[in-house]
């Protein structure tokens, strides 16, 4: 994509910005000023670190806003800024509470009532989402699930009997874990994913934004501890992941049957050691009875069955995949019964294609 | 003259009791939510949208997202719901300008993000941030340069992307960069500051 590139490591020199300065707990860090050349794609030497004011006044375009959150994973300097940055930001819609309402550049200035049953609407809205609740399949005496491999399950569930949204305490955030007999080959993964510390998960969590798939990824291989503390001891891991130009990204998008607001983006190195990571976002958590399920397909082939995963409160999750992705050219995710499917039995909700480009 | 400081911190407390109830599955804690704040949030997304019936439609998504993450919303957070509840909504409504998917884990706040790296309880910013008024906020718009609160304003209330704000201000892609990061900064240093806007731009950052 061709941009227009900057020269300079500062801004330009106009006369109201000439002695405007970066404050100085950026300026001294030590790597704040020259990135590493190899982690940057696209960029030239002077850019990282200049998109993180675009990045958290969500001026970015996807593809950028990926790549920096790449960048992000690994630079410290950044984190601190993002950190300081953000809550500024968060602040900025207060002007609007203003009477009259200040002016503000860009259009319009009138802003008129909202419709008087918006309100209306919106219970309505969420006392549906309330009764909306999925068929009931218990399971069977030793727990396991048993996967309904030749039943369609209808994707309009009917209610066997009417079952409260459960409630969670605040802060709760269940990670995101594969149910019954999962479809990967390492079983011992999905072990060490169930004994992960909640609280950290929860940090993590929210820190998938900021930092990406990349770091979650490597958190849930296994590593217990401080996320703070695996940001730091991981940086050339994650390095090493990102690649000069091995590791790629491809983006996955909803159907017309998956939720809109989804996201997902497969990070994928072509590096036989580091397995890729799909990430995913705004997926509706499924009733008990039922996983999610990721299908490798290469061309017109039939899919061939995936991990199964959960999403947790947010609607994210971080599933590792197949080495062998990158030869297939699209994924996809459906929901399926507990322990998952050999073929799909349900409409495909979010789709992928990896043709080896990246964004 | 700013709003008490205390009725804001005391507005916060509510605000975070009021989750905890829809954390619970009170809707009609949710309706409250609205009633507080529904007129702010739509505000913002009409800015970003231009139209009524999009701004609505956001609106509604909005609060229909905190409704379900609610149990993701963590009490006694600086700012608490109301910065929450504005993030999904500019969230929502730059897709909707953008045409696009999104991550809805996007729309968890990035001051969320931001503390849950490093629980920074010294940071000066930090300890008045549950505390800052409009006023204080719209004044501080105002030490910005006119470059950067231009590009500012048009990134966050107008919803443009870097590009699009370099073509409609003539500037390159670099200096707005530059602008928005300086820009955020700025106001960061004038609304940490206790002293107040005034007082901080006669200190040490002139202009």
């Amino acid at each position: 994509m061709a941009r227009d590139k900057r020269r300079d490591q500062r801004p330009n020199a106009q006369s109201n910005e000439a002695d405007e300065q970066l404050p100085v707990s950026v300026t001294n860090t030590p790597e704040a000023p020259v990135p590493p050349a190899e982690t940057t794609g696209e960029e030239t030497s002077d850019a990282p670190h200049d998109a993180v004011g675009a990045y958290l006044l969500d001026a970015l375009p996807d593809d950028e806003r990926i790549a920096f959150e790449a960048h992000l994973a690994e630079c410290p300097a950044c984190q601190d800024e993002v950190r300081e940055l953000a809550p500024v930001v968060q602040v900025l819609p207060r002007v609007l509470e203003l009477d009259p309402q200040p002016a503000i550049t860009g259009d319009p200035v009138e802003i008129p009532e909202p419709a008087s049953d918006l309100r209306t609407r919106i219970l309505a809205a969420v006392r549906d989402e309330q009764s909306n609740v999925g068929t009931s399949l218990e399971p069977t005496q030793d727990g396991a699930f048993a996967p309904a491999l030749d039943a369609q399950q209808p994707e309009s569930a009917v209610a066997i009997a009417p079952v409260p949204a459960p409630t969670r305490p605040p802060g709760r955030v269940r990670p995101g874990v594969a149910r019954g007999r999962s479809t990967t080959s390492d079983a011992s993964f999905w072990q060490s994913v169930s004994r992960l510390d909640r609280g950290w998960l929860a940090a993590a969590a929210l820190a998938i934004v900021a930092v990406g798939a990349i770091i979650w990824a490597l958190a849930l291989q296994g590593q217990v501890g401080d996320l703070k503390g695996e940001i730091r001891a991981q940086n050339d891991e994650i390095a090493q992941l990102r690649g000069s130009a091995n590791a790629t990204a491809a983006l996955l998008g909803p159907t017309a049957d998956g939720p809109s607001q989804a996201s997902g983006t497969l990070y994928y190195s072509l590096q036989a050691d580091q397995p890729p990571v799909l990430a995913l976002q705004g997926m509706t958590p499924l009733s008990n009875n039922r996983v999610y399920q990721l299908w490798y397909i290469k061309g017109d082939a039939a899919p061939v069955p995936g991990p199964t995963f959960t999403v947790n409160d947010a609607g994210a999750a971080a599933v590792p995949v197949a080495s062998d992705v990158p030869t297939y050219t699209n994924v996809a995710v459906t929901a399926e019964p507990n322990g998952g499917s050999k073929t799909p039995t349900a409409p495909i909700l979010m789709t992928g294609q990896l043709s080896g480009a990246r964004g | 003259m700013p709003d008490n400081p205390d009725a804001a911190v005391a507005m916060a407390r509510d605000d975070d009791a009021l989750m905890v109830a829809i954390q619970r599955r009170d809707d009609g804690a949710l309706a409250d939510l609205y009633d507080r704040y529904g007129r702010i949030a739509f505000a913002l997304a009409y800015r970003l949208l231009g139209d009524s019936a999009t701004a609505e439609d956001v609106v509604q998504e909005a609060f229909l997202n905190v409704w379900r993450r609610a149990s993701s919303f963590q009490p006694g957070r600086t700012g608490g719901a109301k910065p929450w509840l504005l993030s999904i909504v500019h969230n929502l409504a730059i897709d909707r300008r953008r045409g696009r998917f999104r991550r809805e884990a996007d729309h968890v706040p990035l001051e969320n993000i931001a503390f849950s790296l490093e629980d920074d309880a010294d940071d000066p910013f930090t300890a008045v941030a549950g505390t800052i008024a409009a006023e204080q906020v719209q004044a501080a718009m105002t030490t910005l340069s006119a470059d950067q609160r231009e590009a500012v304003e048009l990134a966050y209330f107008s919803g443009l992307t870097h590009q699009e704000i370099a073509e409609r201000t003539g500037a390159p892609l670099g200096t707005v960069k530059g602008r928005l990061r300086l820009g955020l900064h700025k106001l960061r240093d004038v609304l940490a500051d206790s002293r107040g806007p005034e007082e901080m731009e006669r200190g040490t950052h002139g202009a």
